[in-house]
């Protein structure tokens, strides 16, 4: 039995072991200006399946050094889904997104709405969960207090209901959330005046207009090598699916 | 002489109500018109009948008017209601208004058939009023301007009634002149003077269609008519003439016409889209330079005689880095010499995509002139326009925040040494936490229920818990009495003990139910006990007899609950 065990764990500690040394590595090139070799070694992390903050951090370190400015913003993004409110992250996505070209800019809504997005984006599904779980543990052991009468009925009602509503608000955030990063896709343009078709092919359509390395769109769908954008102004058109990488 | 013939048919002799259908006169002439009437007695509404029966030998010139008469003879009333039109004979010879399904209050008549006899004119003032419709040529081809006037010519005091221009199909119709109120001028036709007033000028353009005919107009017009006396009169007099002169109806129609339609001489011009008459062509952009991303306007102008409104310019296709909006169209027009002349503009929204120069094309466009017969090609020529890059485009140029030009001085921070690199897992492995709490609480929830299924025994249930508690409850508040009367907080915990003890309703409980109540729990000196420690309970709190007691009551109440409550078990 342990034996069988021991068969089952062995490959997977050794990958563990395989690819924290290979982290290292390319930590080490990165440390010695060798950027080229160090991206190729963390992409290979993450071909691995490997889902770390640090992971594509680095990574995105090692895109801004070798100038791809696209690129370092991909990385820093999928890196901000995991570690959201790291300050060295947030700082680097500043430095890199003014020395972009294209900045499509919100307009100003409400100061309550702007909270609120900040708020999702500076947190996790996963930790909004624990907050979740660890609301409805709380409810419940308030609701069996108040079955058997120990304290003041009125004073458990009004926690009750205050907790109900933090609890739905906290998993409708999360479920917010989760559309939009598991429903809607998006990615970051990866070179310097991309041209976008009113259509998928580039002889028949026309040029709509043009966008530039380190914009975030929305992918809406694609067809063979084209797929269709969608800027946060609404303005939609194709490119060529090379130009853009997927969050 | 005037006949006036009445032809009356009665056609109903109801109660009271009748309908009498009749004409002013049955003979006339050509050019004159007929009243014909419709009279009701002693109904509530007015005749009605398709009025379509009397189209096909009479044009309706005016009507229906209506009329209505009330009479009182001999105190008795009688109404009739009368509706009139004005009609005019469509050809000679016998016509007839057939006969009519009049409908009257909801009941129903049928006429019969009237003949009127239309001959040709009857007297000698046809030449003394007339129309005149006028064109300029009898031969034109497609889209060659004709330019028809209509003329009255009269030597007799005369008024005409309000008239409506045909309609005319197969032209596409531009009006060039109406007059608000006629202006007569003095000419000479073959010798005789006449008074002649423009009734209106218009410019029409023939369409391809299978006939063209300009139909006649009708104008109906009142004549006066000096009445000759018969005897010498002093009431007379010619002086009095124009009290007693007379007006007779006439109708004047104009002649149609056929418009013949000339054949285009071959070849035609592949580019020909229906232009004829004598165009310039001209095309210009609102600025010689552009950025890009900004729109300029490119206009192509056609200016001349002729039927503008009836063509358009060639499709034209503009470099395919320029994005182009649908044009907008103008036109304007204006008079000259009775020709339709006009500025025709189309406004193009030209919004470049790349920077460098771009071609504007040329516009070639044909057209016919019909006063050389011959096709005529006018082009415009080509354009450039340079296209700046944006100022978006030029790296760091404007456009950027205070914050962000301290952002480009800045460098990003270094890399992270992590020592523990952990592979994404699943869903329910990254929320293993949120899982167990989940699953506790559902734990904490559900237990109560899996004891009582299993036990018996509720958790939930009040009672038990009250009873189980009641003596750590009431030691509980004897100690937190702190500043309250010990009296009352004594006689309170004592009353609460037995409530949760016994599961006694909270209602009615005085000393006396109490008492039993526990007849049947506890021996007689514990029950003595227990009222007594109330009866000081009561003395104390509503007057001094008691005030000893009042340190150690406390300590008395919990010494008799913890004895009794064993005994309680």
């Amino acid at each position: 039995m342990k034996k069988s065990i021991m068969i089952f764990l062995i490959p997977v500690l050794l990958l563990g072991v395989d690819s924290l040394d290979l982290f290292k590595k390319a930590n080490n090139n990165a440390e010695n200006s060798d950027f080229l070799k160090a991206i190729e070694r963390y992409e290979l992390l993450i071909d691995k399946g490997y889902k770390n903050g640090n992971l594509y951090y680095n990574l995105g370190n090692a895109y801004y050094r070798t100038n791809q400015l696209g690129s370092a913003l991909w990385a820093y993004y999928s890196a901000q889904r995991l570690i959201p409110r790291d300050p060295d992250l947030l700082h680097n996505i500043k430095v890199v997104q003014a020395r972009c070209i294209d900045r499509i800019e919100f307009p100003k809504s409400i100061f309550l709405f702007e909270y609120f997005l900040k708020l999702e984006k500076s947190v996790r599904i996963v930790e909004l969960n624990m907050v979740g779980s660890i609301l409805f543990l709380i409810i419940s052991l308030l609701i069996i207090v108040k079955k058997t009468d120990f304290l003041s009925v009125n004073i458990i009602n009004y926690l009750v209901s205050i907790l109900v509503i933090l609890f739905l608000l906290v998993n409708g955030l999360a479920l917010r959330k989760y559309i939009n990063e598991n429903k809607e896709k998006y990615g970051v343009v990866i070179s310097n005046s991309v041209s976008v078709f009113s259509g998928p092919k580039d002889n028949q359509n026309s040029i709509l207009f043009l966008v530039n390395e380190g914009l975030k769109v929305k992918l809406n769908h694609s067809q063979e090598k084209w797929v269709e954008i969608e800027l946060i102004d609404g303005k939609k058109g194709w490119v060529n699916i090379l130009s853009v990488k997927e969050i | 002489m005037k006949i006036f013939i009445k032809f009356l048919f009665i056609i109903s002799f109801g109660l009271s109500q009748s309908v009498n259908i009749s004409v002013d006169k049955n003979k006339v002439s050509i050019n004159e018109t007929i009243i014909f009437s419709i009279e009701v007695k002693n109904s509530e509404s007015f005749a009605s009948f398709d009025e379509n029966s009397l189209k096909k030998d009479f044009i309706i010139i005016s009507g229906p008017s209506q009329q209505t008469n009330i009479q009182w003879i001999n105190g008795k009333m009688t109404s009739s209601k009368t509706m009139s039109w004005t009609l005019s004979p469509k050809r000679l010879g016998k016509l007839i208004i057939p006969s009519l399904d009049i409908s009257v209050d909801r009941k129903n008549f049928k006429g019969k058939p009237i003949v009127i006899i239309v001959t040709k004119s009857l007297d000698n003032i046809d030449d003394s009023i007339f129309l005149v419709a006028e064109i300029d040529k009898e031969e034109a081809f497609l889209g060659e301007q004709v330019t028809l006037t209509y003329k009255l010519f009269k030597r007799v005091n005369a008024s005409i009634e309000q008239y409506k221009i045909p309609d005319f199909t197969g032209f596409w119709v531009e009006n060039l002149y109406t007059p608000d109120r006629l202006k007569y001028t003095n000419v000479n036709v073959k010798g005789v003077n006449y008074q002649m007033a423009n009734l209106g000028q218009i410019a029409l353009f023939p369409m391809p269609s299978d006939r063209h005919l300009i139909p006649s107009l009708k104008i109906k017009s009142q004549i006066e008519l000096k009445k000759k006396s018969k005897r010498r009169d002093p009431f007379f007099d010619p002086f009095f003439d124009s009290f007693f002169s007379e007006t007779k109806t006439k109708l004047l129609i104009s002649q149609e016409k056929l418009i013949k339609i000339k054949k285009f001489p071959d070849p035609r011009p592949f580019d020909f889209k229906g232009a004829v008459g004598n165009f310039k062509i001209n095309s210009y952009t609102d600025r010689d330079s552009t950025k890009i991303n900004e729109g300029f306007t490119f206009t192509i102008k056609i200016e001349g005689t002729g039927n503008l409104n009836l063509f358009t310019i060639p499709e034209t296709k503009f470099n395919k880095n320029l994005e182009v909006f649908e044009p907008v169209e103008k036109f304007e027009n204006d008079i000259f010499r009775d020709l339709l002349t006009g500025t025709k503009i189309w406004e193009f929204i030209l919004i470049p995509r790349v920077s460098g120069s771009i071609n504007l094309p040329s516009i070639q466009f044909s057209f016919f002139d019909p006063n050389k017969k011959s096709w005529r090609r006018i082009k415009t020529s080509s354009k450039t326009i340079v296209v700046e890059n944006s100022d978006m485009d030029q790296n760091f140029g404007t456009g950027f925040t205070k914050e962000e030009i301290k952002l480009i001085g800045e460098d990003i921070r270094f890399f992270k040494n992590g020592s523990n690199l952990s592979l994404g897992g699943s869903i329910i492995q990254q929320n293993i936490f949120s899982i167990t709490l989940y699953f506790l609480s559902f734990l904490f929830l559900g237990v109560p229920f899996f004891i009582k299924k299993a036990t018996g025994y509720s958790l939930f249930i009040n009672k038990d818990w009250k009873k189980r508690f009641a003596l750590s409850v009431a030691k509980k508040n004897l100690k937190n009495f702190k500043k309250h009367d010990p009296f009352e907080v004594s006689a309170n915990v004592i009353f609460s003990y037995f409530k949760n003890k016994l599961s006694l309703p909270s209602k009615n409980l005085d000393p006396a139910t109490l008492e039993n109540i526990l007849d049947s729990y506890l021996e007689d000196s514990q029950i003595k006990k227990i009222k007594e420690i109330i009866r000081i309970c009561d003395a104390g709190r509503y007057s001094f007899e008691s005030n000893e007691k009042r340190k150690t009551i406390l300590k008395d109440v919990n010494d008799i609950l913890v004895s009794i409550d064993k005994d309680l078990q």
